[in-house]
């Protein structure tokens, strides 16, 4: 009929499959090449597009200023009293804030919170005024706030002074279509956070949390300003910070407003976080600049702490941005007073201020590389998706190995015909008992560490490093039975094995000889018969890391992009070439790599970074879980640390 | 009876599961959290809706009136006595799961009785095919699926739903025609789907009987018998709230999807886009959809009446207006009933990772959507089809399965001549 | 008789020869021709004005502007309020943003405020809807609509229609919500001519890529104009910074520049107009569409679409019923209302549209004896009646 030459769909099949798994080892590893690879170059200028303003409403810098010289006098009278009232206990200087405000003609109050967390406790009030725009409904509302404690850990005199002397000026005006709130924070982050969470109607009246509730209210906050102009001096910069709780940006047209305001109407110098960068031609170090800021950024995000009071707005759907006064003398640039600082907030809020609806025009997603440039999801997005696609071709091509469904035809002979069909299944089993069971006891031990990291028992001498040396006791526990019991279950059925191998050869023998008497012609590769051992069981538990791993980063990446960058870099490598090797030495090794990336030795990795004893790493990321709700310290029990442990466990199983 | 249940694994099964639960229904907070969660609770399982109807009922007020309510009257009068208590209510809940799990676990038991008298498969290496999975696992599997313990959790009445959907398939097998018919009914009344069960319950209940009179006898009464209790039922709820308003109520929602509240499914998105004027059209589509496998399948599939109830629940959770992952539950919770048929199958790794995908996605996009303004529904629907995807691609691969396995049945590798010509994936190549 | 008798008699008999003549040759022609439409006359007798602000929001403050620069300039030139549609999202006067309330400038030196004086808008806000826009030109309005929300003209009417907005190719947005194509407007105008609802109509829009709009127009008399070709956007002119927006539009803005120098009397013609039209102005490429238009543009004067210039028609005395149907409102007032939503079809009871149908059957037969028209109506009464009802009968059941 013509169809020698054609090949059987199961045949293709069969050529596809073995092509396919043999080079979807290597292709992975090129994957993850590539993604290294881009995530490198992001940072280049070629990646990276000009911002512009997208949102039409805003309008940036379109307006006259009205904040004059008298104003800036007021603001340096301001500055006086503040710096008067700046040593006074809490309540006292709340108080005399309060009074400040009323004494513009803004309805103002103070607010009690008090938070305790596993380490420490917190009281402090806070201050807040609200001008009531005299035209406008009363239904929106922006905020400016600053907190007394500055980000130099000095007294953000400058900062508060000036919410002073803005509420003088705005209540000069009548063109405010939204009211214009004043808050002054205690703390650090805690009294902004108490502030909110009141404002939005869940404060607690709990022992541990107690926020008292607001007297003086206004609208939906649509869009907030956060000051931190420290000191009483001039600056030679303003710095932008907008990285929030867990990664979440805010819309980058705030930015954009900023940006426009700066060169035109209120000119600064204007940069990215508080580092001031010289321009250059210099390709390289262009690049390398852009690189430092994009990996300050990414570190924020990835460890979920905001880098400023910012950030506790964006929880609430509010876009929000620090303006940081840099203050760095020799800096060639002009230097800037008061004036220009009170010029620049009045225009952004007269922008926000034309607003008709929350921003949402421009982006949500992006990296920046400098102030004026961004990445968008679009360039940054498809290097952790490679990623997670090269995690899923090796856990793929090993779950293709553990069976030979795609790697074998059996063949049925018909008189002079031969049929090659594929095998209805596999016929390696693949028992995947061992590795759930070791998964999930990683799980459980991941969140058992969990609840007790975050559990206050009463014990005495309790502490969070007590805490996290008894879990890595427990871990260690876990991992050394797991490991014995496999191989001690090894050993037996290797014994077991040979015994049945020996009676098997001997059926073998007896049985091939009567199918060959019997049936002569049958000359053709026959599997019909053969059974085979099942598949190891590091290589089902490799396959489910792999495919976990894959899980996290991809979905991780929806959420917090830089976290599941950071997770995706660490871990790929190892988890994709680790395995169990003949040689114990080698095998060890492996899980000492793996120990060094498990949160324990990035712990120990962190302290010696930052030259701080572990225990106080370990209670800050307790105390950011505690008070602002980051996602390090769940994400690292529940999902990183058993991942890592089942690795460790993978690569001590016996070989075969 | 209980053969299983003596053991000490199935104590310590069931007790695990009833620990568990007890366990996390002591975080009000998270049963709550799961209770609100699109994913688990819809508007005609959701226990927040049912506690509203409840609270109407008791205070003399229709709870049919206000368009809040969607759940049967007889769930009504289930919790009216109770709702009070919150440990009771939780009780029973646990307790429903547990009886699905004990109904399952006596399924198996049956299944195995009739496998053993069938002829055995051979295989590779010349051993004949191992039963399937015992009860126990297939029970286990069912209460510690994670969509079981989060439905349960949760409070999603769809449980009731699925108890009565595996008591009429425990029935069915045992031969009890009219319990078997009741329970189906029963399924009918809480969530109008199920009535399609009807076809493979009554091939459960007439599998034994070779005789085709007797068969069609058998299957007009127990048309009769579901006709009979399914209208006891409607009788039963007039008498109790006093007012036929529950039909439009109750299954006016289901099938003009008229809650158009976000969920897993395919038709939230789909009727929110449509023009009015083509609402009816696509509304009869897509319901017809749903109903138009039953018969084909049960047709095809008629050896397997098992598999075909499996198939037809995959076929309700996946294409009805308001599906949930309880629905996911039952299914997943049939599916080792037909445990042999495993190794056929080949898309199993795709099929998990899509479960997991959207299991983690789902909650994470409706975040971005609804919470942190970054994101929008398109996001959320997108995990909603690739959910879809996956349960489709679990119908089809499972069937694909099955029918292999029934093809080496029929004729294992050994056999030559025109059998083996005729596989659907055997090609011949002549020398 | 006397010879002076019969010489009277002659004269008499001359004169009435003579005014014989006079009365049997003189047609109407010759007395009209002092008024006549000739070719450099457009023979309106009435003006009217139709201008569209299609954006709303505080940022589009230069379109309100635009529009009601433009209101000024024609009722400045004559046009009475009762003769002006305005339709204007008119919220930035008393936007809370206005930093100097109740007003709308549109030019920095705020010398001129154009919402001081009586300021008539007859569509506001959410009124301003494509779906109006149409029944406004189209004369289609519903029957308890005001008179100042009609465009009561007729076949001796210039129609000055004045647009503004967001547009883009061959599209113009209302108000962020909807659009308008240059389709609908090219249906609209010639449901205008078709209804002898315009004597001439002066088009002018100023938007992004506003030359688009006009190319698909295609019924005669209509001169069009507009502020950018294809793929080019039309700017603003410049800020007022204590207002804080841009207030007005370059197109607009030069055109008012020549028109401010317009009076009642003046003899500029629109060629004038287009001739200052200049591109490094305008930094975009304005155009005129003048095929449609009979009269050469030299020969328009500006007042005949920007004034209001009484001009007189002398009519027969069986011509006045007609004009007058044309004119009469009440007439106009019972004209059917189409309904066109197939749904708001679909829902009305038969017996409504029974009703209905006969109305308008009877006032057909008033208007137009015409035998086969009626038959034709009759029948397409029937079968709207029967389709009614087997749509309500079918629907109920279902």
């Amino acid at each position: 009929m013509g169809f020698l030459s054609r090949l059987s769909k199961a045949q293709r099949q069969q050529i596809f499959g073995r092509f396919v798994l043999s080079w979807m080892p290597t292709l992975s590893y090129i994957m993850v090449a590539v993604s290294f690879f881009w995530l490198l170059a992001l940072p280049h200028q070629d990646y990276s597009k000009r911002t512009y303003v997208s949102e039409n409403a805003l309008l940036p810098g379109s307006a006259n200023v009205q904040f004059n010289w008298d104003d800036n006098l007021a603001a340096e009278a301001y500055r006086d009293t503040v710096q008067r009232i700046a040593s006074l206990p809490s309540i006292e200087r709340a108080q005399a804030l309060e009074l400040q405000f009323a004494a513009i003609g803004l309805k103002s109050a103070t607010q009690n919170y008090t938070l305790s967390t596993s380490t420490e406790s917190f009281h402090g009030v806070n201050t807040y005024a609200v001008f009531y725009a005299p035209r406008s409904d009363g239904t929106e509302a922006l905020v400016l706030s600053a907190s007394w404690l500055s980000r130099d850990k000095t007294t953000n005199t400058n900062a508060i002074a000036m919410l002073l002397a803005l509420g003088k000026t705005f209540k000069r005006g009548s063109h405010f279509s939204k009211d214009i709130i004043f808050v002054v924070s205690d703390g650090e982050a805690e009294g902004l956070q108490a502030w909110l969470k009141a404002y939005h109607g869940n404060e607690e009246h709990t022992y541990e949390r107690y926020e008292e509730p607001l007297r003086v209210r206004s609208g939906a906050i649509q869009a907030a300003l956060n000051l931190d102009f420290a000191g009483t001096g001039d600056y030679n910069a303003l710095g932008i910070f907008f990285e929030g709780v867990n990664g979440q940006l805010p819309n980058l047209d705030m930015i954009n407003t900023i940006n426009l305001i700066s060169m035109g109407i209120a000119p600064v110098e204007l940069t990215l976080h508080d580092e001031l960068v010289p321009y250059t031609d210099n390709m390289t170090k262009n690049y390398l600049n852009s690189l430092r800021k994009m990996l300050y950024q990414m570190k924020y995000q990835a460890v979920g702490t905001p880098t400023g009071n910012h950030g506790l707005y964006l929880k609430y759907k509010i876009d929000a941005i620090t303006l940081y006064g840099i203050d760095r003398p020799g800096w060639h640039s002009h230097r800037f007073n008061l004036f220009r600082v009170g010029a620049l907030l009045e225009s952004a809020v007269r922008s926000l201020n034309n607003l008709l609806e929350h921003l949402h025009q421009s982006f949500f997603f992006y990296l920046l590389s400098d102030v004026r440039r961004y990445t968008s999801i679009g360039l940054y997005m498809p290097p952790v998706i490679i990623l997670g696609v090269s995690f899923i071709f090796q856990a793929l091509s090993l779950w293709g190995l553990s069976s030979d469904l795609p790697l074998e035809l059996e063949s049925i002979v018909e008189g002079d015909t031969t049929i090659p069909v594929a095998l209805p299944y596999s016929r390696r089993s693949r028992n995947f008992k061992v590795a759930s069971s070791t998964m999930g006891m990683a799980m459980v031990t991941g969140a058992a560490t969990f609840f007790l990291l975050t559990t206050e028992f009463g014990l005495v001498g309790e502490s969070p490093m007590l805490k996290l040396v008894a879990s890595v006791g427990v871990c260690s526990m876990l991992v050394l039975s797991a490991v014995s019991a496999a191989h001690v279950r090894t050993r037996i059925i290797k014994s077991a094995s040979t015994v049945q191998k020996a009676r098997a050869s001997h059926n073998d023998t007896k049985g091939s000889s009567s199918s060959s008497s019997s049936n002569q012609s049958d000359n053709t590769y026959n599997v019909a018969d053969q059974e085979l051992t099942p598949a190891a069981d590091w290589i089902m538990l490799k396959t489910l890391i792999l495919a976990l791993s894959a899980l996290i980063v991809t979905t991780l990446s929806a959420l917090n992009f830089s976290l599941a960058v950071s997770i995706g870099v660490l871990i790929v490598l190892p988890y994709m070439a680790f395995r169990p090797s003949r040689w114990t030495v080698v095998s060890i090794i492996e899980a000492l790599i793996l120990l060094a990336i498990s949160p324990p030795g990035l712990m120990m990795v962190a302290s010696w970074w930052y030259a701080k004893d572990p225990s106080e790493v370990l209670s800050w990321v307790l105390k950011e879980y505690e008070i602002l709700g980051t996602w390090l310290l769940p994400t690292a029990c529940f999902v990183y640390w058993p991942l890592n442990l089942a690795a460790v466990i993978m690569v001590l199983l016996p070989v075969s | 009876m209980a053969k299983g249940l003596s053991s000490n694994n199935a104590v310590a099964v069931f007790g695990t599961a009833v620990a568990l639960r007890l366990a996390l229904f002591q975080f009000p907070a998270l049963a709550s959290l799961l209770g609100e969660r699109v994913e688990i609770s819809t508007p005609v399982t959701s226990f927040k809706r049912l506690s509203e109807g409840v609270f109407l009922f008791t205070n003399g007020v229709p709870p049919y009136d206000g368009g809040v309510v969607h759940q049967a009257p007889l769930l009504l009068g289930l919790f009216y006595p109770i709702i009070s208590s919150p440990l009771l209510v939780n009780l029973l809940y646990i307790l429903i799961d547990l009886a699905i799990g004990y109904m399952l676990l006596q399924i198996t038991a049956i299944k195995d009785k009739d496998y053993a008298k069938e002829k055995k498969i051979t295989q590779y290496g010349g051993k004949e095919e191992e039963p399937g999975m015992s009860g126990l696992s297939v029970a286990t599997l069912y209460l510690f699926n994670p969509y079981t313990i989060a439905s349960c959790i949760g409070r999603s009445t769809i449980l009731y739903s699925n108890a009565a959907v595996a008591a009429a398939i425990w029935m069915g097998m045992k031969g009890n025609k009219s319990l078997a018919m009741f329970n189906v009914a029963v399924a009918t009344y809480l969530s109008l789907y199920p009535s399609m069960l009807i076809i493979p319950v009554i091939l459960m209940l007439t599998r034994k009987i070779d005789d085709n009179d007797l068969t069609k006898k058998v299957a007009i009464r127990c048309t009769g018998l579901f006709a009979g209790s399914l209208v006891a039922l409607f009788a039963l709820s007039f008498v109790l709230v006093n007012s036929w308003d529950f039909f439009g109520s109750v299954y006016g929602t289901i099938l003009t999807v008229s809650d158009l509240t976000p969920n897993l499914g395919l038709c939230w998105y789909f009727f929110i886009e449509m023009f009015d004027q083509f609402r009816p059209f696509f509304l009869v589509v897509f319901q017809i959809h749903v109903f138009i496998f039953a018969v084909p399948v049960s047709i095809k599939l008629r050896k397997y009446p098992l598999f075909v109830s499996f198939l037809l629940c995959a076929i309700m959770g996946t294409f009805k207006g308001y599906p949930s992952v309880g629905d996911a539950s039952l299914y997943l919770g049939l599916l080792p009933l037909s445990s042999e048929i495993f190794k056929y199958m080949r898309y199993s790794f795709l099929v998990t990772n899509l479960f997991m995908y959207s299991t983690l996605l789902a909650p994470i996009f409706w975040y971005l959507w609804v919470y942190v303004g970054s994101g929008n529904a398109n996001f959320f629907y997108a995990i909603g089809l690739v959910y879809g995807i996956g349960e489709i691609i679990l119908m089809i691969d499972s069937t694909f399965a099955l029918l292999r396995r029934d093809f080496e049945s029929q004729s294992p590798p050994e056999t030559t001549g025109q059998d083996a010509a005729l596989g659907w994936d055997r090609e011949v190549v002549q020398k | 008789m006397k010879p002076t008798s019969i010489l009277r008699y002659i004269a008499l008999s001359v004169c009435l020869a003579t005014t014989l003549a006079i009365s049997i040759t003189t047609n109407k022609d010759d007395v009209e021709g002092f008024f006549a439409k000739s070719k450099s006359q457009s023979g309106h007798t009435n003006n009217w004005a139709v201008l569209v602000c299609t954006s709303r929001f505080w940022f589009n403050y230069r379109h309100i502007a635009n529009t009601l620069s433009m209101y000024r300039t024609v009722k400045r030139l004559g046009i009475p309020d009762s003769n002006i549609i305005m339709m204007l999202a008119d919220d930035v006067a008393c936007n809370s943003r206005n930093i100097f309330p109740a007003t709308v400038y549109n030019n920095r030196g705020r010398h001129l405020d154009l919402y001081g004086e009586n300021v008539e808008v007859d569509y506001r806000g959410y009124e301003v809807t494509v779906e109006n826009f149409i029944r406004l030109l189209t004369g289609r309005v519903a029957k308890e609509t005001p008179r100042s929300k009609r465009l009561m003209t007729d076949d001796q009417s210039n129609i000055l229609i004045f647009m503004t907005g967001h547009g883009g190719e061959e599209f113009l947005k209302f108000q962020d919500a909807e659009e308008i194509s240059a389709y609908d407007l090219g249906d609209a105008f010639q449901q205008m001519y078709e209804k002898k609802r315009y004597n001439e109509i002066l088009f002018m829009i100023d938007t992004c890529q506003a030359n688009t709009m006009y190319t698909k127009i295609h019924s005669p008399n209509i001169l069009a104009t507009g502020s950018s070709k294809l793929n080019e956007s039309s700017y603003s002119h410049h800020d007022d910074p204590d207002i804080g927006v841009a207030v007005i539009d370059r197109f607009t803005y030069y055109i008012l520049e020549v028109l401010e120098k317009v009076n009642m009397q003046s003899k500029a013609t629109l060629k004038d107009l287009f001739d200052t039209y200049d591109y490094n102005l305008l930094q975009s490429t304005p155009g005129v569409r003048d095929d449609l238009f009979e009269r050469p543009l030299d020969e328009v004067l500006l007042t005949d679409f920007f004034g209001n210039v009484q001009n007189v028609e002398l009519t027969e005395s069986e011509e006045v019923n007609n004009s007058l149907t044309e004119a009469d409102p009440a007439l106009i007032d019972s004209e059917p209302m189409f309904i066109e939503d197939p749904q708001a079809e679909n829902t009305s009871s038969p017996k409504q549209s029974a009703s209905w149908s006969q109305e308008q059957s009877h006032n057909f037969e008033i208007g137009n004896p015409d035998q086969s028209q009626t038959w034709r109506f009759v029948a397409f009464a029937v079968l709207s009646v029967t389709m009614g009802g087997a749509l309500f009968v079918g629907s109920s059941l279902v």
